[in-house]
């Protein structure tokens, strides 16, 4: 054969000293004898951070193409799912703020901001859900690695929820009284990462499971309608008789919502009171999914 | 220091028959009864042994349902054995079936861009590499267009240009780019041998004796997912063909063309 021109790399490829060995326990790195042992979950936690950050521009564009393909062939896309919330929130108002007449101040402003959070945590789960069984071509036929399929999916809807909050901030200038901004602001991020961590973690531990029990779908449905009414979006922890609200605050998405309320309608910093529960819990829910993702992930391709 | 770039240790793969989509419930109400119904394991792979050392080419021969894609997944690391070990060192690039990976909404350049990714390398290097791939699979004139409008044929090619200019050490091929036409086929051998030549380890499933005695090193002929033979090429290749078709590679040949004229 004739030189050829069609390799950019022309050097002979030199194979790396280091050896990854599978067996039916897991993956183990190391050197050519393998031990049996798979690499313990904390060397393999910050492996994956690692690999997450090396190819952090693979996994944007997967978040980009869940997100657009989210709008395909739709001329008003994005409009609809900003009005979703908004005609929500106009529902909610009428029948909770007039017809039911819940005594809570600046109701429209109250639900919103609980409601984007809910929402973005139910899409973000319903998406994971689907992640791995939807990329079944990529998970057979590819070796990238499948936890970022589940973090694109919630990642995609951070997206959307961005937008949101940049919604609930433009309501200022309809509702100004029902805001008070100050230097507390600061603290809304920290509680945007701990939404996310819960949500990497449940959708983490979701995806790999449903790629073997197609029936979690509708088992996630339902909790989700559950957990509606078991956050405080159309009421507040504080309304709960006070044997309910231990209970209630073991729920991390109702700490996150009445933080990021304290936040933004009281000028408040977040009370341990309730921050803290909510951030166990938190922690707790993305160690439980990065361990059940570790140990179902060695099966799932057999199953999407 | 060895040079060893695949080994296998007994290695074995087995799906579940009866629930090979287990219901929630079902499983729950075995698992409370006790028993668990794995007696009807299915075994695709057992028992498969072999080193494969630096730029060495095994293809891997075998009917039907006798286990090569299984024993390719495992290799490339979609799936985990579940018994023995499979031991592997360096980048693996794969070409395990057509079109995967590509999503039909984008265009065949934002395709590249995302598989070149999947296989792990960096956008930017993906970029530099756009000309060299698209010129490989002769798709110039609707590189811009989305993937949805391809033919398999240009989808084969597209899948083949991009697995190959990853860089890998270690490149996992089933039978794919049969589907190219011939002329893209023969580039494909040569574009394989020239990877050959430069020590990429390549672990390749044919349906095709003469591909394979002309091309590999070794060959492995699986059947029913165990190991029937496992020697150099040509042997292998041969006795395939003679159990296969009851004539050799030779007289298949012979045969062909003496219909062709």
């Amino acid at each position: 054969m004739t030189e050829s021109t069609v390799f950019p790399d022309t050097q002979p490829q030199v194979f790396p000293d280091v050896w990854v060995h599978r067996n039916a326990l897991g993956l183990e790195i190391g050197s050519e004898v393998p031990t049996g042992i798979p690499s313990n979950a904390l060397a393999a936690f910050f492996a994956a951070v690692q690999v997450t950050w090396e190819i952090r521009e693979t996994l944007w564009m997967l978040v980009l193409r869940d997100f657009k393909g989210r709008y395909r062939a739709q001329a008003l896309g994005l409009f609809w799912s900003l009005a979703h919330p908004l005609v929500m929130m106009v529902t909610t108002t009428i029948a909770f703020d007039y017809v039911l007449r819940v005594q809570i101040p600046y109701f429209p402003v109250f639900y919103l901001v609980g409601a984007i959070y809910w929402q973005f945590f139910t899409n973000a789960i319903l998406a994971a859900t689907g992640a791995m069984t939807d990329n079944g071509g990529l998970i057979k036929h590819t070796t990238f690695p499948r936890f970022l399929f589940p973090i694109a999916a919630v990642l995609s809807h951070l997206i959307h929820f961005g937008m949101e909050l940049l919604l609930v901030f433009a309501f200022f200038f309809v509702f100004p009284d029902a805001y008070r901004f100050n230097f507390t602001l600061v603290a809304l991020p920290l509680l945007v990462f701990l939404i996310l961590l819960i949500s990497i973690g449940v959708g983490l531990m979701v995806s790999v499971l449903h790629a073997k029990y197609r029936d979690l779908y509708y088992v996630v449905t339902s909790l989700i309608t559950v957990g509606f009414w078991g956050t405080p979006i159309l009421y507040s922890t504080a309304m709960a008789p006070a044997w309910l609200r231990p209970l209630l605050r073991l729920n991390p998405v109702g700490g996150v919502i009445e933080g990021a309320r304290d936040i933004m309608m009281n000028g408040k910093w977040p009370n341990l009171e309730y921050l803290l529960p909510a951030f166990v819990t938190g922690v707790v829910v993305f160690v439980v999914g990065c361990l059940v993702f570790r140990k179902e992930n060695l099966r799932v391709s057999d199953y999407v | 220091m060895t040079n060893v770039a695949i080994r296998a240790s007994d290695v074995g793969k087995h799906f579940y028959r009866v629930h090979e989509k287990p219901m929630l419930l079902r499983e729950a109400a075995m698992l409370f009864s006790g028993r668990r119904r794995r007696v009807d394991d299915l075994w695709a792979v057992r028992h498969v042994t072999f080193d494969l050392h630096e730029g060495e080419t095994l293809g891997v021969l075998g009917p039907n349902g006798s286990g090569k894609s299984t024993l390719l997944t495992v290799v490339a690391g979609t799936a985990y054995p579940n018994e023995g070990t499979i031991s592997t060192r360096g980048r693996i690039s794969t070409l395990l079936s057509l079109g995967a990976g590509f999503h039909p909404d984008m265009t065949g350049e934002e395709n590249i861009i995302t598989s070149a990714g999947l296989l792990g390398i960096p956008v930017e290097e993906a970029r530099r590499r756009m000309t060299s791939i698209v010129e490989f699979a002769e798709l110039e004139s609707v590189i811009d267009t989305q993937i949805r409008h391809y033919s398999s044929g240009m989808m084969a090619r597209l899948g083949f240009a991009i697995a190959i200019h990853v860089s890998p050490n270690i490149l996992v091929i089933d039978e794919v780019f049969a589907v190219g036409d011939i002329a893209f086929q023969t580039k494909c051998l040569d574009a394989l041998r020239e990877l050959k030549s430069r020590g990429i380890t390549i672990l390749f499933a044919s349906q095709a004796p003469l591909m394979v005695a002309e091309f590999c090193s070794r060959a492995l002929w699986l059947e029913g997912g165990t190991t029937k033979m496992l020697a150099n090429a040509t042997e292998v290749a041969e006795a395939y063909q003679v159990a296969m078709t009851g004539r050799t590679i030779g007289e298949e040949v012979a045969e062909a063309l003496s219909h062709a004229v």
